[in-house]
């Protein structure tokens, strides 16, 4: 039996882990982080590279707490916001000093002011624009660990958590590549695996890793999820080459003031689409195209011609094709050409699954409810609510990140290092060997298709309650079946044997998802029911919460945020 | 739907645990028009032949895990156009590296040699206000990890363990230039064997991050 010990274990190789890694490790614990991928290669990469900062200006302070909360609509963590945003004040040191990223400054030793942007939904300039974006980062990220002498698993996917008299005190992991199983015991856990859009999988931008392990695992040690029916829904994302669907081509304000959204007839859709949110115009497209008047690959078209005659259309164009939404130009001119890249042609749109607003419940230091368990970044909920502000979810990894392993250290400085029984953990063990080389009825990789496919038509970015009743019941018996899958007897690359364990936790996802949705019965954020067009304060200015209980059943209220 | 086509596909295979290790695999994928050779191998895995083993995670460009060598050269999967017309499509792992099984590099080792050459700004507590090298050093922040070019090197295949390679010096230069760096990367870089570099001139990049630049500032300063 391989067992390893450490002071903390990190589980995730993106931002929010190796930030929690590091000030862990600067604390002088020793730090254990795996990863399923290479450290740095997630989400953390992918992302715009735009950080919200708190900027010198009069009343910073209240106006970023106040943009928070009405993105979040109401529902965010106060607690939580706060903490990020006092602690904003110490990104340059987290990013530059510890973990090596290069920012920059002015003479008066401000940000750079030509690099800090009023983004969307945010009152003041306060989003800064990070040299070499998500790729500097990433880049930082592994030089940081080693700077800080953290350990690295590599392609660690965490299979359970080791509990021990009430408490977390290590994981069992699966090595999916060379194909072995081993333990890690610690004195406190930090998830740090991200969200679960990959539930929505090809609709979706995000990683393949996105399979919201850790919320599975913490749902799993008793800990509640919240505001899982909040996913934050984009409009514009590829429709073609398959390969590609989903990926992130634009934003509602994108297509600025002479875009139009038109269906396979020609038609207008949506009056003033620059001007409309994610959600709404998302669910536009999807009504559309149930119509039937979807284009050849489902979706519906973009025109954005006429924006080169009106001199915002035209800023953004350029843009587009040349300044700061360049990437998003590439994507569309990879997929679908240069007439298209040039706006010249309309070309085809489908929603997308980007973010998850919600996740393992913590307090404002990040541990949860379960001692020696701790979580941070997109596997939380709280912070964002119904609904995420642009670039608030790098301020999240970097500020809650640091914080948290900050935090830990000083929790378990009176702790020992568990005694946990060797039966327990080969227990533990056993469970994930056993998965490999047994024969079932169902393959577990038809089944994560059909989950994704009952989650994207009836959990999407459309729902009613019709919809996730049936939803709910389809999932439930997707859950039976899991009881019966075939996994291939071979150890190496075994990807069977991954898809069995990721199975595992997107049902769980998958079925809080579509509870919490059903309970909620009005629209918020980014849970749209045709059934509850509107926004409902007077009941629903509360957090749905779901728990697993004992008896393996899940069940969700509804509470004060 | 646009018209579906036939793509022949040949994938060069390994599996440890038989008895031939090293085997070929003919496939024949009915695609789209418009495809990537990341839509072939989703399609051999979903529906032919579920044990073929790759690496992929953003589907676009960004992640650099989905390398693989193409008709013998190092591609990205995802950016690698299929149009149907190709006399030859023959898939192999990335070379220079021990793999797996199929498709699937082990990156373990090389991380390990990377994080010996101390890849972090040394000095990192001191303040900076700008890099006076600011065109250069943003130039080698736009790799992707991806590691082509570490298939594409002469020297790493043939070097032994500790030759360093394209990838590990362009961040010695970039590491070079930023002004928190107090380590010797040159000294570093030369015993990492850059030395063999001075007449070779074979990297390239496929996102254009200048790679001999980067071996021009470590070898002349």
């Amino acid at each position: 039996m391989d067992v390893l010990d450490c002071d903390v274990l990190v589980i995730g190789g993106g931002g929010a882990g190796v930030a929690a890694a590091v000030a862990a490790a600067e604390e002088g614990a020793g730090v254990m982080l795996a990863s399923k991928e290479p450290v740095g290669y997630g989400n953390t990469k992918l992302i715009g590279g735009v950080i919200a900062i708190l900027p010198q200006a009069e009343g910073a302070h209240e106006a970023f707490l106040k943009d928070i909360a009405e993105s979040a609509e109401g529902i965010n963590n106060e607690e939580i916001t706060k903490v990020l945003v006092n602690g904003s004040v110490r990104l340059r040191d987290i990013l530059e000093d510890k973990l090596g990223v290069f920012l920059g400054r002015d003479e008066e030793g401000n940000f750079p002011s030509k690099a800090v942007i009023k983004a969307g939904g945010h009152s003041q300039a306060r989003s800064l624009i990070i040299p070499g974006k998500g790729q500097a980062l990433s880049l930082s990220l592994r030089g940081a660990t080693a700077k800080y002498g953290i350990e690295i698993l590599n392609d660690a996917m965490a299979a359970s958590l080791l509990c021990h008299e009430g408490k977390v005190v290590g994981a069992v992991f699966l090595d999916v590549k060379h194909g072995k199983t081993y333990a890690v015991l610690s004195r406190a856990v930090i998830l740090a695996t991200g969200g679960c859009c990959w539930l929505y999988y090809p609709f979706t931008d995000v990683s393949r890793t996105t399979t919201g392990d850790g919320m599975s695992l913490a749902l799993r040690a008793g800990v509640e999820l919240r505001d899982m029916e909040q996913i934050q829904f984009i409009p514009f994302g590829i429709t073609h080459p398959k390969s590609m669907m989903g990926i992130l081509c634009g934003e509602p304000y994108t297509a600025g003031p002479r875009g139009k959204l038109l269906n396979k007839n020609g038609e207008k859709v949506l009056k003033d689409v620059w001007r409309k949110t994610r959600a709404e115009v998302s669910k536009a497209i999807i009504l559309e195209a149930k119509k039937g008047n979807g284009g050849p690959h489902g979706g519906l078209f973009l025109d954005l011609q006429d924006n080169k005659e009106d001199p915002e259309g035209a800023f953004i164009y350029d843009q587009y094709t040349k300044g700061a939404l360049r990437d998003l130009g590439e994507v569309v001119r990879f997929s679908y050409g240069e007439k298209a890249f040039h706006w010249d042609e309309p070309w085809e749109v489908y929603p997308t699954a980007h973010y998850s607003m919600g996740g393992v419940k913590v307090e404002k230091d990040g541990r949860t409810s379960k001692a020696g368990l701790w979580a941070v970044g997109e596997v939380t909920g709280g912070l964002h609510g119904a609904n995420r502000l642009g670039s608030v979810s790098l301020t999240d990894i970097f500020v809650l990140g640091s914080l948290c392993g900050k935090n830990v250290v000083e929790a378990i400085r009176s702790e020992r290092t568990p005694e946990v029984p060797t039966e327990a953990v080969s227990e533990e063990l056993e469970k994930v060997e056993s998965m490999r080389g047994r024969q079932g009825k169902y393959s577990p990789r038809d089944l994560l298709r059909r989950l994704q496919d009952v989650m994207w038509e009836k959990v999407g970015p459309l729902r009613d309650g019709t919809m996730l009743e049936e939803a709910l019941s389809e999932i439930r018996e997707l859950g039976e079946k899991a009881g019966d899958i075939s996994v291939s007897p071979y150890r190496l690359c075994n990807t069977s044997w991954r898809d069995a364990l990721e199975l595992r936790f997107m049902l769980d996802l998958a079925e809080c998802t579509a509870l919490s949705a059903l309970l909620r019965e009005e629209s918020r954020g980014s849970h749209l029911r045709t059934d509850y067009p509107s926004r409902d304060d007077n009941n629903w200015l509360r957090s749905i919460f779901v728990n697993h209980e004992k008896e393996g059943e899940i069940t969700a209220d509804a509470r004060s945020t | 739907m646009p018209g579906l086509h036939k793509v022949k596909v040949e994938l060069n295979r390994f599996d440890p645990e038989r008895e031939e290790p090293h085997y070929k695999q003919q496939v024949e994928v009915d695609l789209q028009a418009e495809s990537t050779l990341l839509d072939i191998l989703l399609a051999v895995q979903e529906k032919i032949d579920p044990s073929l083993a790759f690496d992929f995670g953003c589907r676009f460009k960004n992640c650099g895990l989905c390398g693989i060598m193409v008709n013998g050269e190092p591609r990205l999967a995802c950016l690698t156009k299929v149009k149907g017309d190709e006399e030859k499509l023959s898939i192999a792992p990335l070379e220079n590296f021990p793999v797996v099984r199929d498709l699937v590099i082990d990156r373990g080792p090389f991380w390990e040699l990377f994080e010996k050459s101390e890849p972090y700004p040394s000095d990192g507590e001191t303040p900076i206000d700008v890099i006076p090298e600011m065109n250069i050093f943003a130039e080698f922040s736009k790799c992707r990890e991806c590691l082509l070019c570490m298939a594409l090197c002469n020297q790493f295949g043939n070097g032994g363990a500790n030759f360093g390679g394209p990838f590990i010096f362009v961040r010695l230069a970039q590491l070079y230039l930023d002004p928190r760096d107090k380590q010797d990367r040159v000294s570093q870089a030369l015993s990492l064997g850059i030395d063999r570099c001075r007449d070779c001139g074979g990297c390239s990049c496929r996102f254009g991050v200048p790679i001999k630049k980067a071996i021009d500032i470590l070898l002349e300063g």
